[in-house]
């Protein structure tokens, strides 16, 4: 009984009593006795999700409504056919800092200081921001307070000024963010990566001090006209409020929006054609960071689910994936490690595999993420194939934990055009994927020998040559950029 | 007078509280204190509407029950502790021993000529424990606590380690608490220190990643150990890099016998549960588990400092400083009067800090305040973070948060300051429950902290009584110069650039 394998409280006088009666007992059994975790029964939970109501107004606006009435508050949430996708070339950042701004710029009714004492004063918010592929309006207020968080919503949606003091605060802010981009190994990863892989497409621009500089408040007037119109915007509405009630204030609000076609500038098609590299970025630090990978899927592909699973085994599945286990668990490599299968809504995703290790463990860790990679177009077990899918389904009650997540997720299938019964029947979905397709999706969508691998780190303490994987190429990151008016 | 002056704010604030605050007093009656006889706390919120639970166990033992030599002994227990139980994560516990006690002895023995600088021995207990480790590997079932939560439906299961406390946490379908007792019990009861010398390797990893590659972490950890120079606080919570590379199964073992036990630990569970049914279920698994003497509490305490201190990391990443001053920790009456000064100073687009230094001054990059820090078991600091923007410096921001911090001294916070506080405090209050993980974090949080989950309630009741007054004193006596310490990160100075 000696040694770290017994119990560590063998010393403490409660533990001798429990020894003896142990030993009385006359059985190896543990200390304190459990039931096997398969032993265990348990009731079938008897459920079903939850639906918003959907309306539709005049012009357009969409609105998904839940009633929630446990606690005295009101979110309004407003998804708005807009994106970073959409910018110039020369004015990345274009739609990011416009997103902003019109909250922090004011309105028409409500300068910015009169908006932040407002909302501020009563525990109100109101934000605004812009993605790649949407744009939201988002609103959080006390039922009581419902009147004024409205006419501001509604104020920074339709009527930003976007006030030129506000609108160079967030491009020098902008600018500042782009001098402390290469501050930290992973960020710089995985957005080269990113590059490497889309190129010149919008998905992998970056903006650089001129793209901002170019930016001007009338550029984000513009966007903001050109894109803001009820028949462009879905309302996710949740909270203590009754339904017939809340459309009727929100007709009010906004009957007197016109809506207007948008005629969006065309997208790209991301280039399939990438060839393999291997890339370095010498950077000093305490580990390698690695990235590799390729392009991945859209949403919309019907071999998600079989590809939900595979990516699950290799990497997603945290400590029941095989390159936590391999890399992590049984060789101590890494700290984090695992692959995302990224599924575009508009293009292809990226699927990728990343982790981190100290440099002298560098190729070790990249000739085992291959290997997986290899590994799993070649076998999977009925076992594993089984308990990933018990994984997904199990934990698919999570997608509903707030009548918030219930609506978002409505709005999320209806703006990208995803069928309104797409989340009611993944699990089903994910049930059918068998070990053959598992591994017939790992043999056509994952490609090792064609891989776009970047490492960033200390490359002379490296175990081996990153040319043992290919012709490196070194990127070099901006140096420390030039002094920018404040 | 200065009593008067409190006893009227007391009742305008509960006038306030009456319109606001029907639910906080609906979580007063709804939370289900339970005591086992062992000691062990168990905290329950029935809350409807999904079938979902969420779960969290608090062990009160840090970074702050560590000493030098030993440092980063918590978190590696927090690892550790995922690799199982005499009955999960084994094929045969039995036939493991052997091998587990041949393991110790060869990673032990590896260690010590590893430090000795013996060459001759080091490469032969290399190979020899290799060997060994992957004998014992066909006896282990790898990380199965993950794969039965992942089976059945677990989301967010994960550990984390501070310098107060250590926490366990998973958010199950609601038909599987029993799962989740029987599993939690085993592991508090029943843990083996298995795959020990790897997971080593992890946590080194873990440290190289978050913090020898980032510029602010290796600032963060400067700056607490100029704070404090005697008390525990100043270490780091994952370990100096050299006490983790030597860690030992022995002293995983001493610190979980003295602080895992049930007597030391409080559990939450929020979501669609039967109160009666989950007290017969915590009794059935972890009543049996003995409680242990009463954990040391930490004695040390930090002399006071006379005279500021001031260091600098230099590093390849653009500049940031933090400032702290020392404090009083809860339940201090000052603790709350900081909670005031900390949402005065950075709290939303209005909150004094933000507006000087990054809308009017236009200086910062960001800046950010926290009222108790690096934990809240004993006294702790005042900090202030920020980064200035280009081409501005560490010490202008320095300037211009001296200047509102002197401000604070002279002038008198207005009611209606107060009041926005108090309204914002409120409505965040409300926002955090409306999450079952959220509420579980919160009520197990404070109930290991404070000894009473109820601090939650109370915090807001008490801080409506604090005065501007107080405000004025508070900063007086603690935001002072000799009181301070300020660390500075800084670039390397480029030895190819210009010569002058």
């Amino acid at each position: 009984m000696k040694g770290f394998g017994s119990s560590p409280r063998k010393i403490s006088p409660f533990l001798l009593a429990a020894l003896l009666g142990l030993l009385l007992s006359s059985c190896a059994a543990p200390r304190l006795d459990f039931p096997a975790v398969s032993d265990l029964r348990y009731k079938p939970i008897q459920w079903t999700p939850l639906e918003p109501e959907r309306r539709v107004l005049k012009n357009g606006l969409v609105l998904y409504l839940l009633e929630d009435h446990e606690l005295p508050l009101i979110n309004i949430s407003a998804t708005i056919r807009v994106g970073s996708v959409y910018e110039p070339a020369d004015k990345v950042g274009l739609a990011s800092l416009t997103g902003s701004t019109m909250r922090a710029g004011g309105t028409a009714s409500f300068s910015p200081e009169e908006m932040n004492q407002t909302l501020e004063f009563l525990g109100a918010s109101v934000e605004s921001s812009i993605g790649t592929e949407s744009g939201q309006v988002s609103m959080g207020v006390l039922r009581k307070d419902l009147d004024l968080g409205l006419r501001i919503f509604a104020d920074v949606l339709r009527r930003p000024v976007f006030g030129q003091q506000w609108v160079d605060l967030a491009k020098n802010q902008a600018i500042e963010g782009i001098r402390r981009r290469n501050d930290n190994p992973g960020g710089i990863a995985q957005r080269e990566f990113a590059r490497l892989i889309y190129g010149d497409h919008p998905n992998g621009r970056l903006s650089t001090v001129q793209t901002i500089q170019n930016i001007t408040r009338q550029d984000m007037i513009d966007l903001q006209r050109r894109y803001y119109h009820p028949n462009q915007v879905i309302l996710g509405i949740t909270g203590d409020f009754q339904t017939e009630e809340m459309v009727a204030r929100i007709s009010e609000t906004f009957s007197n929006w016109e809506p207007d076609s948008v005629v969006y500038p065309p997208v790209p098609p991301v280039p399939r054609e990438i060839s393999p590299s291997v890339n370095f970025i010498n950077k000093e630090g305490g580990q390698a960071t690695v990235v590799l990978g390729h392009l991945g899927i859209r949403l919309n592909n019907p071999d998600l689910y079989a590809l939900r699973v595979m990516n699950h085994i290799l990497g997603g599945g945290g400590f029941n994936s095989r390159l936590m286990r391999e890399i992590r668990s049984d060789r101590g490599l890494a700290y984090s490690v695992g692959s995302s299968l990224g599924a575009g809504v508009r293009d292809l995703g990226t699927f990728r595999v990343s982790g981190g290790t100290k440099p002298q463990t560098a190729a070790e860790m990249i000739s085992l993420m291959i290997k997986n990679l290899r590994g799993i177009q070649k076998d999977v077990t009925r076992e594993e194939v089984e308990a990933a899918k018990e994984s997904i389904v199990n934990s698919f009650l999570f997608t509903y934990t707030s009548k918030s997540a219930v609506v978002d997720q409505q709005i999320f299938l209806e703006f990208h055009d995803l069928p309104r019964d797409y989340l009611r029947t993944y699990p089903e979905k994910i049930s059918r994927v068998t070990r053959e397709d598992v591994l017939r999706v790992a043999g056509q969508y994952l490609h090792p020998d064609r891989l776009i691998l970047l490492v960033v780190g200390d490359d002379k303490k490296f175990d081996r040559s990153l040319s043992d994987f290919g012709a490196v190429r070194t990127i070099r990151l901006d140096e420390p950029l030039p002094a920018t008016a404040p | 007078m200065g009593f008067r002056r409190i006893h009227l704010i007391a009742v305008f604030l509960l006038g306030f509280l009456w319109a606001q605050s029907a639910p906080a007093q609906n979580l007063q009656d709804r939370v289900i204190e339970h005591r086992l006889k062992n000691g062990l706390v168990l905290l329950l919120l029935e809350r409807h509407g999904f079938p979902t639970v969420a779960t969290s166990i608090r062990v009160k033992a840090g970074g702050v029950d560590e000493l030098p030599g030993s440092t980063g002994l918590a978190h590696m227990v927090e690892h550790m502790l995922f690799k199982g139980t005499k009955t999960v994560g084994t094929r045969d516990f039995e036939k493991e021993k052997p091998l587990l006690e041949q393991i110790q002895k060869l990673g032990n023995a590896l260690d010590q000529e590893e430090r000795r600088g013996n060459s001759a021995e080091v490469p032969r207990l290399k190979t020899e424990l290799k060997r060994a480790q992957e004998e014992h590997r066909k006896l282990i079932v790898k990380d199965e606590f993950a794969r039965i939560y992942g089976e059945n439906g677990g989301v967010g299961y994960n550990a984390s380690t501070s310098k107060d406390l250590t926490t366990y946490i998973v958010s199950l379908p609601a038909n599987r608490l029993e799962l989740w007792a029987r599993l939690e019990a085993d592991r508090m009861a029943n843990p083996v220190l298995r795959e020990f010398f790897t997971e080593r390797d992890v946590v080194l990893e873990e440290r190289r990643r978050g913090v020898e590659s980032v510029g602010s972490s290796r600032l963060y950890q400067e700056f607490l150990a100029a704070s404090f120079q005697a008390h525990p606080y100043r270490l780091p919570v994952i370990g100096w890099e050299s006490d983790v590379r030597w860690l030992t199964p022995e002293k995983l073992s001493r610190f979980l016998q003295t602080y895992y036990v049930p007597n030391n630990a409080v559990i939450a569970i929020v979501g669609d549960i039967n109160p009666r049914e989950v007290i017969d279920l915590i009794e059935k698994y972890f009543g049996p588990i003995p409680a242990g003497p009463t954990p040391p509490p930490v004695v040390l305490e930090e002399p006071p400092q006379r005279g500021e201190r001031r260091v600098q990391v230099v590093f390849e990443a653009e500049p940031s400083i933090y400032i702290g001053y020392h404090k009083p920790n809860i339940p201090a009456r000052e603790d709350y009067v900081f909670d005031v000064i900390d949402a005065l100073l950075t709290d939303g687009r209005t909150s004094r800090l933000y507006r000087t230094l990054v809308e009017d001054k236009k200086i910062a990059y960001y800046v950010s305040t926290s009222p108790g820090t690096p934990g809240a078991r004993y006294p702790n600091l005042f900090v202030l973070r920020a980064a200035p923007r280009y081409p501005h410096t560490t010490r202008e921001l320095e300037e211009g948060i001296y200047a509102e911090i002197e401000k604070l001294q002279r002038e008198l916070v207005t009611p209606r300051e107060l009041e926005k506080i108090r309204n914002r405090l409120e409505v965040n209050f409300l926002r955090g429950l409306r999450s079952n993980s959220g509420l579980a974090s919160q009520i197990s949080y404070f109930q290991t902290i404070t000894g009473d989950w109820r601090y939650i309630l109370n915090h807001r009741r008490i801080l409506g009584t604090v005065t501007p007054e107080e405000i004025r004193e508070v900063a007086r006596k603690y935001l002072i110069p000799e009181n301070r310490t300020v660390a500075e990160l800084l670039r390397p100075k480029r030895s190819d650039g210009p010569k002058p």
